[in-house]
């Protein structure tokens, strides 16, 4: 009877105690009597994503085509900056088809034996035809070309791949990450050949547009 | 059985009557003295409570970009003690760098000091470089640390003050003290203002937002 007894009041005095300081934990505020008191907050930076391209120099292609002369080539190039972490795509177009004119005359748009698809340039006989290639470090060599040149005297370096233009969007260089702070430039090939024709004499241009978007 | 509780009883009341008539006997001041007194001590304890407000969160400005190049931002807390020897105010935090992008890998150095942990004047970060770092303001932040000034900068340029002396978090993720002193709180409290400067010089962080994580820690001293 003595030791139930006992055991009664110690069973009721520990749930006594646990119950007073549950009671303790509920109506004691924790900050203020805390010897130290911490208190968290969140920092936020926002970095937007931007692009920029530099204003690609217009080119006069050399030489110039003549009864002696048949072919011409040029260059250009855009620097394309941006912090986008994803990346960008660099994409040109012509403003006109077929790209190069002059009045009533034109060159026609490079024709690839596999429609779309950059290959080593060659323009059949009776045909004048102005196409373009690109190289830099954001373009596929696979699909342009392993080279970093143009040509020279006229022809177009061997180891590039040639395409027409269009007068819709092409890439011709692109990343998944972005550029150095310096920007990444992308060189443009034009090549204008005539084979056993006669270009009419006159002033070709053709405007292409380059467009850099952040992916 | 109740005759022994009544004599057990009986014993007990003639044996303090007995002890009593032993103390009067012996005790001169209460017996003899004409004015009697007797000192009473109240004692009153004061615990010693410390509390610290809920920093809001804060989102820098202006976005850093391809055109912007800084960005600053500022909170503050709040703390009540009525400790004697007063309180310090310390901040640390929560990665070894402390601002890092949330999707994009990116992230500010911690802000390098010409010495080390020793807060100095943004004097913009190095070219190729691009930190984060912290200053404070308020009553109880040693001006001679952190300079002397009363607002962060421009939010709308995210110049800093040119007053304001910074210094980064630290690796080690540990506390740095921003504030302190040596007697208790007004009832109000004692606000200190933590000032957050990023900047990118010739180089572009990534986009995306990057978050820091800070801490701080009002301990009574």
């Amino acid at each position: 009877m003595k030791i139930i007894s006992m055991k009664k009041i110690i069973s009721i005095s520990v749930i006594c105690l646990f119950l007073l300081q549950m009671l303790y934990f509920v109506v004691e505020p924790t900050i203020s009597v805390a010897a130290t008191a911490p208190d968290s907050m969140v920092v936020t930076l926002n970095v937007d994503a931007g692009i920029s391209i530099s204003d690609g120099a217009a080119v006069t292609m050399a030489p110039n085509l003549s009864t002696g002369i048949s072919g011409s080539i040029g260059s250009s190039s855009w620097l394309v900056k941006t912090n986008n972490y994803t990346g960008y795509k660099l994409d040109v177009k012509a403003s006109a088809s077929p790209a190069l004119v002059s009045g009533g005359n034109s060159f026609a748009d490079y024709t690839e034996t596999s429609v779309g698809t950059p290959e080593t340039w060659s323009v059949a006989a009776t045909n004048k035809e102005f196409g373009y290639s690109a190289f830099g470090n954001d373009t596929v060599t696979g699909t342009w070309g392993t080279t970093a040149t143009c040509g020279a005297g006229g022809v177009p370096n061997a180891s590039m791949k040639y395409v027409g233009f269009k007068i819709t969007d092409k890439t011709i260089a692109t990343t998944g990450v972005a550029t150095p702070y310096a920007g990444t430039t992308t060189s443009i090939c034009f090549a204008a050949e005539q084979n056993t024709t006669y270009a009419p004499a006159g002033v070709y241009t053709a405007t292409i547009t380059a467009t850099a978007t952040t992916l | 059985m109740e005759t022994k509780y009544k004599k057990i009883l009986a014993a007990s009341i003639i044996s303090i009557l007995f002890v009593q008539m032993i103390y009067i006997s012996i005790e001169p001041t209460v017996t003899m003295a004409a004015v009697a007194s007797d000192g009473v001590v109240v004692t009153l304890n004061v615990t010693s409570g410390l509390s610290i407000s809920d920093a809001t969160n804060i989102t820098m400005t202006p976005n850093i970009g391809m055109s912007a190049n800084k960005s600053i931002g500022s909170s503050a807390w709040t703390v009540s003690t009525n400790s004697a020897t007063g309180y310090t105010l310390a901040v640390k935090n929560s990665t070894a760098t402390a601002m890092m992008g949330t999707i994009n890998g990116d992230n500010f150095a911690n802000y390098t000091e010409a010495v080390a942990g020793t807060p100095d004047l943004w004097g913009g970060v190095a070219s190729g470089t691009k930190e984060f770092g912290f200053s404070a303001y308020g009553t109880d932040a040693p001006v001679g640390t952190w300079g002397s000034y009363s607002t962060c900068g421009n939010v709308g340029s995210g110049v800093v003050d040119p007053a304001a002396k910074y210094r980064g978090f630290l690796p080690a993720m540990t506390d740095i003290q921003i504030a302190s002193s040596a007697s208790p709180t007004t009832v109000g409290g004692t606000t200190t203002n933590i000032c957050f400067a990023a900047e990118q010089n010739a180089v572009y962080a990534k986009s995306g937002a990057y978050t820091a994580t800070i801490t701080a820690t009002a301990t009574a001293s």
